[in-house]
């Protein structure tokens, strides 16, 4: 059973699970990292279609090993369908935006940011595309001297709720020597970034459509838009998660690989319909205000 | 739901602290016999159809040849692609000389693989121009795709995965061709 959800939940975490507890900047830090090294990774080559995946696995359990094996076949072969036809969904959004260079437009959002705020010195045209597990990590930062830091960057992105909603996260970690020590398990700053798109149409064919109207400007816009509040709350994390605050908690619905869900966090910014959120866990979410489950906090109103 | 994630989470971090991208060779495998059939009765179309057809290798102009997955990176993929063409689809394109002939030359854009669920899927992304009697007529875009059940997690899994995606996307651009003729007409 453990490695039936070993395999199956696989790619969760680089499928944005947020499951990784933040770590707030702090002057120290930012005053040790005097010359950052960069990697900016986008595993993907184009948007993932939002898929209702058929989730029974859990409850397999109690039907033993053999009860487990039948059901993952069955949820198998179900998620092979339902993968196939968002893929036909999406595809005419998917072929109208092939000249999209998700890895050349994050780089030209983000390479400012991280000259300025991180002293990087290696930036590249492009976000890179290898997977570097925590070996290659660690024999990078193994190599860091003195006031040398690393930066790791890791942004995905997808559709959710039946193609009405694009989500796109980015995941930061920053590794800095201090008196020659740097631990690859002790990161001196992480944190996550999400924005959330409006909710764009009906859902399924209709979403799509209107993704895609006049060479998919909305969809095009959107992600320049998500680029850029990312980059945005990444700036304003370094200098602020530690002083930041707004007393109540606010109910909001996000997603992930499994689906969606509830969470609570402070909202800290408003402009318009759109809201910023620190979760509970650090993260910052940027949403539209209908995906709040609770009315805002006085305090919190913009 | 929170549940699921608190149980899996730890796992899955285990999983992935102990991998790294590595290359795995693209090999032509054996075609699945309904591939095979549907190849067939594509051929059996264009045999009977009022045109002529040239289809060129498939071009890999991917922007991205380092890796399919988080895991595993295709190598040989021209060379996968030049012995289909020589093994599988010339074999099925007839020979007979027609007044219209409909060239095709498609372009692979994109190769990959992710893992959703207990699920791999592939995607081969090609766009493919084509021409009649020489004269350049338009393109399309075709979208092979794949769903394996995730066993293991071997580095061969995604590679095939991979593999069936582009033989979806073959079989895909061939079955077009008669589509194309019509409009020649």
């Amino acid at each position: 059973m453990k490695k039936l959800l070993l395999i199956g939940t696989i790619g969760l975490i680089l499928q944005g699970c947020s499951g990784m507890k933040s770590i707030p900047m702090t002057q120290k830090t930012k005053d040790a990292a005097q010359q950052t090294r960069t990697y900016n990774l986008v595993l993907q080559d184009e948007v993932r279609p939002a898929v209702n995946l058929s989730n029974s696995t859990s409850g397999a359990a109690a039907g033993g090993l053999v009860g487990a094996l039948i059901t993952t076949a069955i949820d198998s072969s179900i998620n092979e369908d339902r993968a196939i036809g968002a893929f036909g969904v999406a595809a005419p959004l998917l072929n109208n935006t092939l000249d999209l260079d998700f890895r050349k437009l994050i780089v030209e959002e983000f390479n400012p940011v991280l000259i300025s705020e991180f002293n990087a010195k290696d930036t590249k045209e492009r976000a890179e595309t290898k997977y570097l597990d925590e070996d290659k990590i660690k024999a990078q930062i193994s190599t860091l001297k003195d006031g040398e830091a690393a930066l790791y960057l890791y942004t995905h992105y997808q559709f959710f709720d039946n193609f009405k909603v694009v989500l796109f996260e980015t995941n930061a970690t920053l590794y800095v020597a201090k008196e020659g020590k740097v631990s690859v398990s002790k990161p001196d700053y992480r944190n996550s970034f999400t924005y959330i798109s409006d909710t764009v149409g009906n859902g399924g064919m209709d979403s799509i459509r209107l993704w895609n109207d006049e060479n998919a400007a909305l969809y095009r816009t959107t992600v320049n838009t998500a680029l850029s509040k990312i980059k945005e709350m990444l700036q304003h994390d370094i200098k602020v998660a530690q002083q930041e605050s707004c007393l109540t908690g606010t109910k909001y619905t996000r997603y992930n690989a499994l689906g969606e869900f509830n969470s609570v966090g402070k909202i800290t910014a408003r402009e318009g319909k759109r809201i910023q959120i620190r979760d509970n866990n650090g993260s910052l979410i940027n949403l539209a205000d209908n995906l709040l489950v609770k009315e805002l906090p006085k305090e919190c109103k913009a | 739901m929170k549940k699921l994630s608190t149980l899996i989470l730890p796992l899955a971090l285990i999983s992935t602290s102990a991998l790294a991208v590595v290359d795995v060779e693209m090999k032509v495998s054996k075609l699945p016999k309904k591939v095979s059939k549907e190849q067939q009765e594509i051929s059996a179309q264009l045999a009977s159809s009022n045109c002529a057809y040239v289809v060129n290798p498939v071009m890999d102009i991917r922007q991205n040849k380092d890796a399919i997955s988080w895991k595993v990176n295709a190598t040989g993929v021209q060379q996968w692609f030049n012995a289909v063409h020589q093994d599988v689809i010339t074999p099925l394109i007839p020979t007979a000389s027609k007044d219209i002939v409909v060239e095709v030359t498609p372009k692979l854009n994109m190769l990959y693989t992710y893992n959703e669920q207990l699920n791999i899927n592939g995607m081969a992304v090609s766009t493919v121009d084509y021409s009649i009697n020489g004269k350049p007529a338009g393109q399309y875009h075709v979208r092979g795709f794949n769903s394996d059940t995730n066993w293991a997690n071997g580095d061969n899994e995604y590679v095939d995965s991979a593999e069936h995606a582009a033989q979806h996307l073959i079989t895909r651009i061939l079955k077009k061709l008669p589509e194309i003729c019509g409009k020649a007409g």
